[in-house]
């Protein structure tokens, strides 16, 4: 019975057209709790190569801060020359992932932290390894003396670059102004396009402060994704049922942040698509079930561009122009 | 004691400790289970809140009222971490039972379900809430396009919506089988994608509902319940049995305590009954002086005391353990004797004696005794010591028996008396007595009897027949009854002193009889004895002395040296002998005889003076008088020829070295025989009397006056300025001897004649000097009495000229011979007349001149320069104002005045009547004085010359720079005017010193505002050198000679323009005045 009455109201709401009391979206905030001896130790250790096999890569290397938080690739370069298997997420706003990594594996950056180290495919190595490798490093082990209070340890590196990662969050976006009240911090086309992106229902899944990340979505409600993509489908594909193992759960991921999707190069969990346009026009088509004209399509892309937020890593993309 | 209560203590400590302890861990232990417990029920709590709100949530999706999903990421944050607390070793479970564990695990499995779920109830809202707001704007599209398929579409989504309201299958059957009716029909896009999305739309409701159920149904809440109750009821169990199991351990605890604290205290009470038995032992061995010490049957010690271990002095605490060390320590000791088979005897390094008794004891112990004898060893030694004493004595001793029996004698008395104590035992003492001793032996053995002890002296004789003094002393022995045993004498050899005593008895007769006075001192000076002799010659008696230093006799008249001299002497041969004066006590100073003597120790210290003094003032006063009437002349009192020629002697040296000049007067009284022969003798005395008293009052203290010798005296002037201070003296004797002497009523005129003799020029030997004089005297008394004469023939000339002199120049002054003369000082500036000095000029009747430098002392010295002088300012004013009114000009006029007019009266007042008669114009005179006037620095002089100059009249420096040129006076005096010596101006072209000195006059009296005339300017180079050193004024022959008041009338008329005369202006034409 509280079905139908829910169902009521949502009648009421579209047909009425009653705006929602509060915006599903919300202003990013810069955290406050945070360790800045940790930060700066986790951001060393973020640089750092010696945490992969052969030194080749680290964190760095896959989510370059100037760019996005991630690199402009379908895939990422791994250790011996190897490709990931997923598109790399940005590490900006990660914190706010309600889980990490495309299928919600990994409960939180803490837990994440662990998860490329020992991937074959991208940092390739073990933990003993490295911290073998920095115990060596005199300096670098009196710091974690003098910070944690103890070794160097799986769970102090891993806390110390989660640290980091925390502070890793984009803020003063014109759109979070244009919520915070300034009228003019986003032009009238963006306002629209925000429109559009609820009035499509985009908003259904890309919502929250980070406008997204919060949930999990199949891909491919209307029309089968990966028949049209073709090729194999990977255990990467299979999404979330990897981690449920509930057939409920195939195809099923996180749903991505879009506060910087204006900045990427590539799209979706599999880096399919290279262009933001045609990603939204691949979203209408599989996750609405409709498509979206071209005009709409840009004005869409003007809010997503409002989204982007200042951090000073971060290369703006205003700077950029 | 001190340490069994120390342990009492600790132990009552550590007991009370415990008790703290189990309390505590008692209080702790139910704190634990209590927070343990709150923490389970806090994590309960919380995993239910998080179910709660899942709940919540998933209503809120369901009715599409959350418009972002960001609480759900912080919820699932939550859940998360109460996930890994519950996994991790800090569970609140950790220490539970498995059921509960098993409980909780199932709990979270149901949330995590539920969690998936909702994830899903998420994805499936979203979709399904996109597509119903799609379908709406399908149906419209489908209205546009005209299609006949619009209506069942729009009647679909009714139906659809309906299901979705009223979900039954047979409503769902009718709306597949109206989908597949469209999608038979008709292909079209848009048609297609209505059937697909209204199917996604069935498929998603059905789901939804599927989903929500699923979710709902999840029995979360009845498995925490019975996690809630299971845990409970685990909280109760845990309760009861910890609340019994400390009940068992505070009852265990407090009996344990209990049984503790009891068999501390049998302890303890135990423990003090040993302690106080062996107390008592202990006091008792520790308070007797024997040492005491056990050994077992195993040799161990087991018991000893204080008085053990100090007789061995060894420290307690290091002692040996066993007899067979104990004994090798005591015959380590010094002493080491055994004296029978249980007892030895030691002694220690410290003297301590100790005998030490062992006993075997009934089960094979060894109990040691030992006892400290020191103190008899030491009654022993000191009686061995006596013995040695008496044998040893330097005085005789001998013990007799009750009565005087002798039992011994001590070998000083065999020394000394020769007899052996084998030949006087059993003999009495009186085998010594000597015929002629004194002793009364009855009164001694009466005195001895009734105090025990005599005391006296005993004439007695040796063996040999020597005799000798002995001085005894008898005394009794008793013994502890009281009773006399014995009688002991111990006698002395005092004959040597005997003999010394009656030496000393005849020196103290001497000191105290003899006439000459006796002190000593001791080596610190400190008088120690005087005899009566010192007392009368001083005065000072023994109390007076006694302790004090001889220099309080000092009389002061001798210098420090003289004493030093004493000293050396006395300390190098240990006596002196000097007349010395000395003070008395009077204070009046006497001459005496002194003569000391060191007297020295042994060791060659001096240990005291003794001087010896003799009163020698009488022969004193004798010796001074024989030499007085050596050296003075009975009748007068003056130095005889002696003397005189003693003191003449002196003065040659004297004047030989200091370039002095003494004159010798030899006085002979005229008509003096006559006097004596028509007088007599007493007459005659009477006038030599009077005239060595005229004599003696005419010359200084330094002269000599002396009677050589009936009526001659001679007088000695010594250091003599000049031979006039001599003449003046004898014409001073020849005046006083002329005047009358009253000789017993009679007036009496005699007279002297002097010869006179230079020292040293005349002789170099008193006697020669005396002879020329006498010589020189006759040779007076042949010019006629009443004259003086020189032996030097020059001296005698110079003296007959002056006398000659003095005598014309009265004459002159009457006959009016003197005559004034004028010599012209020129202004060289201006070249005109300044003035004119005049010059006093004598000429006599023959024509000649007769010089002011050879007649003008002798003005001076006879006074007539007094006279003179009036008479010069007197006429020379009288002439230049005749001048001055006949040229008409304002000519200077200066004269000279010397110190003697001053001395001589001639002062202001004179002068302004001078001027008033001559009406010279005051300001126009210049007054010339001499630099010597002004040496003196006289206050009268001062004021004369200033009572000079408040007449108008200027003062001027005559001859400056040959005296004192000071310039001090200069500034003191009111001086107008210098003239500068002629001396300067004729050396001024040959020494450069002159022209600088000139210059250095010239340049002073600009500066001090005087005028400088320059004296004896003789030819042209000196007046131009002059006039280049700025002297302006000049006077001399180059512009004329002293003129006499005609001359110079004719001159200034020659030279000296008429008209021109009060401009003053030289005629250049005539005279080559003007360089």
């Amino acid at each position: 019975m509280t079905l139908t009455r829910s169902f009521v109201v949502l009648m009421s709401v579209l047909f009425f057209n009653l705006s929602f009391a509060k915006e599903p979206i919300t202003p990013i905030v810069t955290p406050s709790h945070l360790n800045k001896e940790k930060i700066a130790l986790g951001k060393a250790l973020f640089f750092d190569k010696r945490l992969s096999k052969n030194d080749e890569i680290s964190c760095a290397s896959c989510h370059q801060l100037t760019t996005n938080g991630a690199d402009n690739k379908a895939l990422s370069d791994g250790v011996d020359g190897q490709k990931t298997t997923a598109k790399t997420p940005t590490v900006y706003n990660a914190v706010f992932n309600i889980r990490q990594t495309w299928s919600g594996a990994r409960t939180d950056l803490f837990d994440q932290v662990d998860a490329p180290i020992t991937n074959p495919k991208e940092h390739g190595t073990t933990w003993a390894k490295v911290i073998a490798k920095l115990s060596a490093d005199k300096k670098l082990a009196t710091k974690f003396k003098r910070i944690y209070h103890s070794p160097i340890s799986q769970q102090n590196i891993q806390h110390a670059i989660a640290e980091f990662e925390q502070s890793l969050v984009t803020t003063n976006s014109p759109f979070d102004r244009w919520l915070q009240g300034d009228q003019n911090a986003i032009d009238s086309r963006t306002k629209q396009g925000y429109q559009l992106f609820k009035r499509y229902g985009c908003i259904s899944c890309h919502q929250g402060r980070n406008v997204g990340g919060n949930m999990f979505s199949k891909i491919g409600h209307f029309g089968d994704y990966f028949q049209d993509r073709g090729g194999e489908i990977t255990e990467i594909d299979l999404g979330r049922y990897m981690v449920t193992k509930n057939p409920y759960d195939k195809h099923v991921f996180k749903v991505p942040s879009l506060r910087l999707s204006s900045l990427q190069t590539h799209f979706f969990h599999d880096g399919s698509q290279n262009d933001l346009s045609d990603a939204i026009r691949v979203m209408a088509k599989y996750q609405l079930g409709r498509a979206i004209p071209e005009q709409d399509i840009q004005s869409i892309r003007a809010f997503l561009t409002s989204l982007v937020g200042q951090h000073p890593e971060l290369m703006s993309p205003y700077e950029a122009e | 004691m001190k340490q069994s209560s120390f342990f009492s203590k600790i132990i009552n400590l550590s007991i009370f400790f415990m008790l703290i302890w189990v309390a505590y861990a008692l209080i702790s232990s139910a704190q634990d289970d209590n927070k343990a417990h709150q923490n389970r029920v806090q994590f309960l709590f919380s995993s239910n809140a998080v179910d709660a709100q899942l709940n919540q949530f998933a209503l809120k999706i369901i009715a599409v009222d959350m418009p972002e999903y960001d609480e759900l990421v912080t919820l699932t944050q939550r859940l998360d971490s109460l996930k890994s607390l519950v996994n991790s070793q800090h569970s609140p479970f950790a220490a539970t039972t498995s059921d509960l564990q098993q409980k909780i695990s199932h709990y979270f499995a149901l949330i995590d379900d539920k969690m998936l779920q909702l994830e899903r109830i998420k994805t499936a809202a979203s979709l399904m809430r996109n597509t119903l707001l799609y379908l709406p704007q399908l149906n419209k599209e489908l209205q546009l396009q005209g299609s006949k398929d619009a209506l069942i579409a729009q009647q679909l989504y009714s139906d659809v919506l309906s299901y979705n309201f009223y979900a039954d299958e047979v409503k769902l059957v009718e709306i597949q089988s109206k989908l597949e009716v469209i999608g038979d029909r008709k292909q079209s896009p848009l048609i297609k994608n209505l059937k697909q999305h209204l199917q996604v739309q069935l498929v998603q409701q059905h789901d939804l509902k599927n989903l929500y159920n699923a979710f709902v149904a999840t029995p979360s809440k009845p498995a925490f319940n019975t996690l809630n109750s299971s845990y409970n009821q685990y909280h109760l169990e845990k309760l009861q049995s910890s609340k019994e199991n400390r009940q068992l351990t505070l009852i265990l605890s407090a009996a344990l305590l209990l049984a503790l604290i009891i068999i501390y205290r049998r302890l303890n009470h135990a423990r003090f009954s040993a302690f106080r038995s062996g107390k008592l032992l202990k006091e008792a061995l520790t308070s007797i002086e024997e040492g005491f010490a056990l050994f077992d049957k195993n040799n161990q010690l087991v018991l000893s005391n204080t008085s053990w271990f100090n007789h061995h002095e060894i420290d307690p605490d290091n002692a040996p353990k066993t007899l067979e060390q104990w004994q090798t320590l005591q015959s380590n000791q010094l002493i080491n004797q055994i004296e029978s088979h249980n007892q030895t005897l030691h002694c220690s390094l410290a003297g301590k004696w100790i005998r030490t008794t062992l006993n075997q004891a009934h089960d094979g112990a060894m109990a040691c005794v030992s006892v400290d004898v020191t103190s008899f060893k030491h009654a022993e030694a000191t009686l061995k010591k006596w013995g040695h004493a008496i044998e040893q004595s330097p005085v005789s001793i001998v013990i007799t028996d009750t009565r005087g029996k002798i039992e011994y004698v001590n070998p000083k008395f065999e020394h000394i008396t020769g007899y052996q104590l084998e030949e006087v035992q059993g003999k009495t003492p009186r085998i010594l007595r000597s015929q002629v001793t004194t002793t009364d032996y009855r009164a001694l053995w009466l005195e001895l009897k009734e105090k025990g002890q005599w005391r006296g002296e005993f004439h007695n004789q040796k063996k040999n027949g020597e005799h000798y003094w002995e001085q005894a002393r008898i005394s009794a022995i008793k013994d502890q009854q009281g009773e006399v045993t014995h009688y002991i004498a111990v006698k002395e050899d005092i004959t040597e002193q005997k003999h010394a005593h009656a030496k000393l008895k005849t020196a103290a007769a001497v000191f105290n009889a003899t006439q000459e006075g006796i002190m000593t001192t001791n080596s610190e000076l400190e008088i120690t004895a005087i005899n009566p002799a010192f007392t009368r010659i001083t005065g000072y008696s023994a109390v007076d002395v006694l302790g004090k230093k001889p220099s309080i006799l000092s009389s002061g008249k001798h210098d420090k040296a003289f004493y030093e001299k004493m000293w050396q002497t006395l300390k190098e041969q240990d006596q002196w002998a000097s007349e010395i004066w000395n003070k008395r006590k009077d204070g009046s100073l006497y001459p005496e005889w002194l003569s000391i003597s060191a007297v020295r120790d042994e060791d060659g210290h001096i240990q005291q003076y003794i001087a010896v003094i003799s009163d020698i003032t009488e022969r004193k006063t004798q010796e001074e008088k024989i030499q007085y009437q050596a050296y003075y002349d009975a009748l007068t009192g003056l130095p005889n020829r002696s003397l005189l020629l003693e003191r003449i002697s002196q003065s040659l040296l004297y004047s030989e070295r200091y370039k002095q000049l003494s004159a010798l007067l030899f006085i002979d009284l005229d008509r003096f025989k006559r006097i004596n022969d028509t007088m007599g003798h007493e007459a005659g005395d009477a006038l030599l009397i009077e005239v060595s008293a005229r004599l003696t009052q005419i010359v200084r203290k330094s002269d000599t006056v002396s009677r050589f010798g009936g009526d001659e005296f001679v007088i000695l002037l010594n250091n003599i300025a000049s031979i006039e201070h001599c003449t003046t003296v004898a014409q001073k004797i020849i005046n006083e001897l002329s005047k009358p002497f009253m000789i017993h009523g009679f007036e009496i005129f005699s007279g002297a004649s002097i010869g006179i003799t230079l020292l040293p020029e005349d002789a170099d030997n008193a006697k020669e000097l005396l002879r020329l004089a006498d010589l020189a005297m006759y040779k007076a008394k042949e010019n006629g009495r009443n004259q003086f004469h020189f032996f030097a023939k020059s001296m005698q000339q110079q003296v007959n000229r002056r006398v000659e002199l003095e005598h014309k120049l009265r004459n002159a002054i009457k006959n009016q011979e003197l005559s004034l003369f004028y010599q012209p000082i020129v202004d060289t500036q201006s070249a005109s007349l300044y003035g004119v000095e005049a010059l006093m000029r004598w000429q006599l009747s023959d024509g000649s001149f007769i010089s002011p430098a050879e007649f003008i002392p002798v003005a001076e010295e006879s006074g007539l320069i007094s006279e003179m002088g009036e008479w010069l300012i007197k006429q020379a004013c009288s002439d230049i104002q005749s001048l001055n009114l006949n040229c008409n000009c304002q000519c200077m006029l200066s004269v000279n005045v010397s110190s003697q007019q001053y001395r001589l009266g001639f002062n202001a007042e004179i002068l302004s009547t001078i001027l008033k008669d001559t009406q010279f114009n005051a300001n126009l005179l210049n007054l010339e004085i001499t630099e010597s006037i002004l040496l003196d620095n006289d206050q009268a002089v001062m004021n004369w010359l200033q009572d000079l100059r408040a007449t108008g009249a200027q003062l001027a420096i005559d001859d400056f720079g040959t005296g004192y040129s000071s310039l001090s006076y200069l500034r003191r005096f009111p001086i107008n005017t210098i003239k500068i010596d002629r001396s300067f101006i004729s050396d001024l072209t040959a020494s450069e010193d002159s022209a600088v000195l000139v210059k250095a006059i010239v340049s002073m009296a600009d500066s001090l505002n005087l005028k400088v005339i320059a004296e004896g300017v003789e030819n042209k180079v000196q007046l131009k050198s002059l006039n280049d050193l700025g002297g302006q004024y000049v006077q001399g022959y180059f512009y004329a000679k002293p003129l006499p008041i005609e001359a110079l009338q004719t001159w200034v008329n020659e030279h000296i323009c008429r008209f021109c005369c009060k401009k003053s202006k030289l005629i250049e034409s005539q005279c080559d005045f003007v360089i």
